[in-house]
């Protein structure tokens, strides 16, 4: 049996990795989990500059999903290089370093920044938080800009470029075509639906900002379908993520013509979900005598 | 910190919407007053996240931890339905805890004001313990809305109480700050802690601030992972480098100096 995914010039050792924003750098959940058994990390999104995040309360659980408004809150490229890469380095799993901005300068300079660091292996580029005023969502629903940034990017790293989408679009197809047009490694989808709740005994929305990112079990449809889309638009490999809280949901992806996964909010529930994924992609390969996970591919049209 | 399958060996109301949950501790770490652990409250994905409790004690010759909590939602819900035998999947211990953050110059004082209000009120009979234990004279005030909310059955006798109700019905009547306020003998030479809803917390901090004593406070926030790493449950904070501390992480325990209150 096969595990192994590509990527670009790089192959994971299996399918399962952590969604960004969801597992910080890893210091944290390496006190809980082995690292070394996820397929892959992908990091808390870096911005050039630190930003502290958004006002609280950030986050509020709705049914099966919570919505959340953190606001990219991170150290920067200084303090990453400074008190994260050290970590990092001890960390013998594919690290995909997610990268976000205000500007496609900003994007760039975090790649021209950080790709000499051996440890990191690719880049997930974040055109999709719904939780920032400039970049993020605006940069992900036009497909112009999409190939613009992309083919920017690409002429400053030759590591793998994963580009992450938005589901709050109206054909997600074409925003994927566009990173795929813009020299791309793979397509992930989904990132967090837009969302709100409201307080209304005090009248106001729950979270500050007001709309903010839905992500859990309730989204998992909806990210099936959109990994569903994107596979059948691109040649690019796809990795699926959006409420995946066991081995069956996983599987929902890989079947839908995700290569590999990402689990983020399930983590929170239960920091072993990874590895029990893990076990239970290979229990269902074995069990239905697929080799590789390309096999997962050949069952719906 | 660990994430382990533990066993709920009792579980029983002690106010009115009030339980107190023992269950089984496994990890190495002796779990400290002023840290919490978080439940996994069935398989269902309604309620989904875990949810943070501070503990309320710990025996360690057993081996036996505690929390007390308030059935407010669907988690505590499930969770008061629970029965002895029942396994639960616990993770912790997690954050700091009160003898970490506090001075070395306010743990040599000679009164140790221990005040409690609502849910706070777990974490705050477990550090009226340690402070016993470790030979201090802590004096512990509860405040609550009415005395049917006060779990009498797990104050320690030996602990020089003080309850105050809003509607007088024990003890006395009014806030903790009116109480303390009422008794200017307390300000001299003490320290204030504080685990409560935010009025109290903000209180207390006040009230340090009036008597030129310091304050140690427990926060309470929405949280996802619990462990530092998603940036969920920050306060804000007096600090001219970081606009924001994660309450999971360099909490729950700060000083009231630290945060800034609004």
């Amino acid at each position: 049996m096969d595990l192994t995914v590509k990527i670009g010039s790089l192959t994971m050792s299996n399918p399962v990795g952590t969604a960004s924003g969801t597992f910080g750098f890893g210091e944290e959940y390496g006190q809980l989990i082995d690292l070394s058994k996820l397929g892959a990390i992908y990091t808390k999104a870096l911005t050039p500059e630190p930003r502290e995040g958004n006002a609280v309360p950030r986050l509020v659980e709705t049914p099966s999903g919570i919505l959340n408004s953190i606001g990219l809150a991170n150290p920067g490229i200084e303090r990453f290089i400074e008190e994260k890469v050290p970590f990092l380095e001890t960390v013998n799993t594919s690290i995909i370093l997610n990268v976000s901005g205000s500007t496609e300068e900003d994007y760039k300079t975090v790649l021209a920044k950080t790709d000499h660091l051996s440890c990191i292996d690719g880049y997930e580029i974040n055109i999709s938080c719904p939780n920032v005023k400039h970049g993020g969502l605006a940069f992900g629903t036009d497909p112009v800009q999409v190939e613009k940034l992309t083919a920017s990017l690409r002429k400053v790293t030759a590591k793998p470029l994963i580009v992450k989408l938005t589901p709050n679009v109206t054909d997600i197809s074409v925003i994927a075509k566009a990173a795929e047009a813009g020299g791309a490694d793979a397509i992930s989808c989904i990132n967090t639906v837009r969302g709100m709740v409201i307080d209304t005994k005090n009248k106001k929305t729950v979270i500050p900002a007001g709309i903010a990112g839905l992500s859990g079990p309730a989204v998992r449809p909806v990210g099936v379908a959109a990994t569903y889309t994107v596979s059948r638009s691109v040649s690019l490999p796809v990795i699926g993520l959006g409420g995946i809280m066991n081995s069956d949901d996983a599987i929902q992806y890989l079947l839908a013509g995700a290569s590999a996964i990402q689990i983020g909010t399930g983590l929170f529930v239960d920091p072993g979900l990874p590895l029990k994924v893990s076990e239970g992609i290979k229990e269902y390969m074995s069990d239905n005598k697929l080799k590789k996970i390309q096999d997962f591919h050949s069952f719906l049209s | 910190m660990k994430q382990f399958e533990s066993q709920i060996l009792s579980l029983k109301p002690v106010a009115q919407g009030y339980y107190r949950l023992d269950f089984l501790w496994s990890p190495e770490s002796e779990p400290m007053a002023g840290q919490f652990l978080t439940i996994r409250v069935g398989e269902l994905s309604v309620p989904l996240l875990r949810r943070p409790f501070a503990l309320s004690a710990y025996d360690k010759d057993k081996g036996i931890a505690s929390i007390i909590f308030q059935k407010i939602g669907k988690g505590t819900e499930l969770l008061s339905h629970m029965n002895p035998g029942d396994s639960i999947d616990i993770l912790g211990p997690l954050g700091n805890c009160f003898s970490q953050v506090v001075s070395p110059a306010d743990n040599m004082k000679e009164k140790h004001i221990v005040v409690a209000g609502g849910i706070g009120t777990g974490p705050m009979l477990y550090l009226a313990d340690e402070l016993k234990r470790e030979g201090k004279n802590p004096l512990l005030i509860i405040g609550c809305r009415t005395k049917d909310l006060v779990p009498y059955s797990e104050i320690d006798k030996s602990i020089e109480t003080v309850i105050c109700t809003d509607d007088g019905s024990d003890g006395f009547r009014g806030n903790v700050v009116e109480y303390m306020r009422s008794n200017p003998l307390l300000e001299h030479n003490s320290v204030i802690y504080c685990c409560g809803p935010e009025p109290m917390l903000n209180g207390c901090h006040s009230y340090a601030v009036e008597m030129g004593i310091s304050s140690y406070v427990s926060l309470e926030q929405m949280m996802a992972c619990g462990i530092g790493a998603c940036m969920g449950c920050t306060c804000e904070i007096n600090n001219e480098k970081k606009k924001y501390a994660r309450v999971c992480k360099e909490g729950p325990v700060f000083s009231g100096g630290e945060i800034k209150w609004t």
